[in-house]
């Protein structure tokens, strides 16, 4: 792929820009750095500011660890699908723990921690006045899952599939001669340990990096679990309504995640330099030696998807009252998010058509990075700016503009939100795609006349629906799932069913939350394998009437 | 006929580690011949054939077609303006379109239109030994039906100048006579200009007039004129599946 044209970098620099808007305007709400950092009295600034590096050591080690578990289970799971026929059922299938949101995993251990503690059918422990004030440090004597490791347990089970869609390609570039040659002179391990490996380290540190990012920066989980994280350092200001400090108590965190994002972006740029000199990848065969990875990846999806499910499950046989009852509850929160995750899906495919379309054979560095950055920096930081931006707008809209203000749907802030929340994921699958094309297609449509647009239409895009496909899977059950954005931006009136979950787990774990629980974590699995199996439908019917389209009508 | 000429050309390649592929390239092929390249891997042979095509833009120097610049120091005609075909190592071929999507893809933007157009398609179809699979998409063709493919999808449009980057590797010895045949028939008949390169010496003689070598981005010596090439049909017929050294 080529660098892009000054225009198109221009366009590319302003789009980035737009992008990172939100996250300088959250500055401006209440409060300042004075707030945060100093006051007139030094021994209170001074504990605030070791109050803050604490939580921001233990959002690291929660990082970090969530990182070693995403590696144990990504590296296996990525050999493995390097290694078998993929179809976008099977990569929906692996996608499955990405896609359960982080408070229905917490709700499905909590249960299992509980029927472990008592056995099943005894009584629940009272958490319900637990939650209510939260140490610092998290729980004791409430079991391992209340602390670091137990939160950078949960978060690492459900981010494993980013390690392995990362590696993924690289395996399969590694897998070549290469690896082939040196199957030829030692044992599958050792061709595996000395030669894939290393050949994929660009792709295994992005991984883990972005696990890292994401773990560090989640709000949710250590919240249930009762962990002082960053996070909840910058939700706590916000809740009193000082959005300045809670960007600016945000800032390290921003920092360190801003460096690891230009670093992350590096690791892309290098590596996709390194795989346009190696050439097409081969079609993947199913070979031996790759039972240890299939039983890892069963592990994997057990583990980040199954069992937490399964506690929902025995939550709701395990109480007093019919499943009815059980399931009723929240079912309007459940439809308020549904539509508005559906929306944003829809962006979210509808932009990576357009990055494809309008610069195929161009590398988008610039938007990548920007997308990242809005991605990992912790939700509620992103969601306060565009707070701010949505009453600002809101405030002057006036004259010929009042109408836009007026006519802007119930929860169309939120499903921006959401798009801009989880743009990386079209602009850097889109990218992706682009990659694994062979130039050469492009550049034979570049000779016979057509133009960027037609080269992107008639070439590109149409070899690329699985991906379209694969962005607007994970946007739908990424927001399906997210709580930082769905808890500042929800309209008036409008309660969506992450929020309603995660207020009723702070009340206790009764039936209710277990049900629906389960309706949030099953909806989300038949978006994901429900989309696999119509994109497999819709590309079988749609390759049919590329040659049509592509003579013309002649 | 168009006449190519390649003035002083120089290009480097790679953003950080920057490696000269070419330094002061100067050739000139005549309108209607062939010009055969011949080198190592990484001698600059398919970069130079990318400049020509305007994939690339040069460091230094000047290409000119029909005594026109088409890619200098400040102009740049874009590839799909010079009306020139290209066969890719890899061959390039769409995997979602079939053998007639190709060739109407790449009719589309020609000046061909309703029965020209279809008898342009047939008769590439018939030389290249295509009919019959035109419903067919490259995953459902063999490797020597691909190589058809790509060098009739370069013929399609309404090119004055052909460039081959090795177009006939993997072919087998029956099926490279029957494609060199078909190809040197249309190059006489549409008098194109065409630069080739391959490292077989056997197909080089059946197609160029003239052979150069490169080595390590310079021309080695003065051009080599061959004798007047003939397809397998053509009456002195190169030996079928043959390597002459």
């Amino acid at each position: 792929m080529r660098r892009p044209s000054t225009r198109v970098g221009i366009v590319h620099a302003v789009l980035a820009a737009t992008m990172l808007v939100p996250l300088a305007l959250s500055f401006s709400g209440g409060g300042s750095f004075a707030d945060v950092y100093l006051t007139t009295d030094p021994g209170a600034a001074t504990s605030r500011r070791m109050l803050l590096f604490e939580a921001l050591a233990r959002s690291s080690w929660i990082g970090l660890g969530a990182c070693a578990v995403a590696l144990a289970f990504g590296i296996p799971a990525a050999w493995l699908l390097s290694r078998r026929k993929r179809t976008l059922f099977f990569l929906a299938l692996c996608a499955l723990p990405l896609a359960l949101a982080p408070s229905v995993a917490v709700s499905g251990w909590l249960e299992w921690w509980s029927v472990a503690m008592r056995g099943l059918g005894g009584a629940r422990p009272e958490l319900t006045s637990a939650f209510r004030q939260m140490p610092a440090g998290g729980m004791t004597g409430m079991g391992p899952l209340f602390s670091i490791p137990g939160v950078a347990l949960v978060l690492g089970l459900g981010l494993w599939p980013i390690v392995a869609f990362e590696l993924w390609p690289a395996f399969i570039r590694a897998r070549g001669d290469a690896y082939e040659s040196a199957l030829l002179a030692g044992s599958p391990a050792k061709a595996f340990f000395r030669v894939a490996l290393p050949m994929a380290r660009g792709e295994l540190a992005a991984g883990a990096l972005l696990v890292f990012l994401l773990a560090a920066s989640d709000f949710t989980v250590s919240s249930l679990l009762l962990v002082r994280t960053l996070p909840i350092e910058v939700h706590d200001y916000l809740s009193l309504g000082k959005a300045g400090s809670a960007a600016w108590a945000a800032l390290p965190l921003v920092l360190l995640i801003g460096t690891a994002a230009a670093l992350l972006s590096r690791v892309h740029a290098r590596d996709a330099q390194a795989s346009e000199h190696t050439g097409g990848a081969r079609e993947a065969q199913v070979t031996s030696g790759s039972r240890w990875g299939a039983a890892i990846l069963a592990l994997g999806l057990g583990m980040g998807f199954v069992f937490p499910l399964a506690g929902c499950v025995v939550g709701v046989m395990d109480s007093a009252v019919s499943w009815s009852h059980a399931f009723k509850a929240g079912l309007e929160p459940l439809g308020v998010s549904l539509r508005l995750s559906i929306a944003a899906a829809i962006v979210a495919m509808l932009l990576a058509a357009a990055r494809i379309v309008l610069w195929p054979n161009m590398r988008a560095r610039t938007l990548n990075v920007a997308g990242l950055l809005v991605l990992v920096v912790p939700g509620t930081f992103l969601a306060s700016g565009l707070l701010n931006l949505g009453t600002g707008l809101a405030m002057h809209a006036s004259g010929p503009f009042e109408w836009v203000a007026q006519a802007m749907p119930a929860g169309m802030l939120m499903a921006f939100g959401y798009v801009l929340r989880f743009v990386y994921i079209p602009m850097r699958l889109a990218e992706e795609g682009l990659r694994t094309l062979d130039p050469a297609t492009l550049e034979t449509a570049e000779l016979a006349g057509q133009s960027g647009l037609m080269q992107g239409l008639g070439v590109a895009l149409p070899q690329l629906w699985g991906h379209l496909l694969a962005a607007e899977m994970l946007v739908f059950v990424l927001a399906l799932g997210d709580l930082p954005v769905s808890d500042t931006l929800a309209p008036p009136g409008a309660v969506p069913v992450s929020v309603w979950l995660f207020q009723q787990q702070h009340l206790g774990y009764t039936e209710a939350v277990f049900g629906l629980s389960l309706l949030v974590g099953a909806a989300a699995a038949a978006g994901l394998l429900g989309s696999g199996l119509l994109g497999t439908a819709l590309r079988k019917l749609g390759t049919r009437r590329w040659d049509a389209w592509a003579g013309g009508g002649a | 006929m168009s006449h190519l000429e390649i003035l002083g050309v120089a290009k480097t390649l790679g953003e950080s580690d920057r490696v000269a592929v070419l330094r002061e390239v100067t050739l000139r092929v005549q309108g209607g011949q062939c010009l055969g390249l011949k080198g190592a891997t990484g001698s600059g042979k398919t970069t130079l054939l990318r400049l020509i095509a305007g994939l690339e833009r040069l460091d230094q120097g000047e290409i000119r077609i029909d005594g026109l610049a088409v890619s200098g120091p400040k102009v740049h005609i874009p590839a799909g303006r010079r009306r020139v075909g290209f066969v890719f190592q890899t061959l390039g071929l769409w995997p979602h379109l079939s053998v007639d999507g190709h060739l109407d893809y790449v009719l589309q933007a020609s000046p061909f239109r309703g029965d020209e157009r279809v008898r342009r398609k047939r008769e590439l179809l018939q030389a290249f030994h295509l009919g019959g699979l035109e419903n067919r998409r490259p995953g459902e063709l063999s490797g020597g039906e691909r190589h058809l493919l790509a060098i009739a999808r370069a013929l399609a449009p309404d090119i004055r100048m052909l460039l081959l980057d090795e177009p006939f590797a993997g072919l087998d010895g029956q099926l490279r006579d029957l494609v060199i045949d078909a190809l040197g028939r249309i190059r006489r008949e549409r008098q194109l200009t065409t630069v080739l390169v391959s490292h077989d010496i056997f197909e080089l003689r059946a197609l160029s007039n003239e052979l150069v070598y490169l080595r390590e981005g310079h021309v080695v010596g003065q051009p080599s004129p061959l004798p007047s090439p003939r397809g397998p049909n053509g009456g002195d017929a190169p030996r079928k599946g043959g390597h002459g050294a």
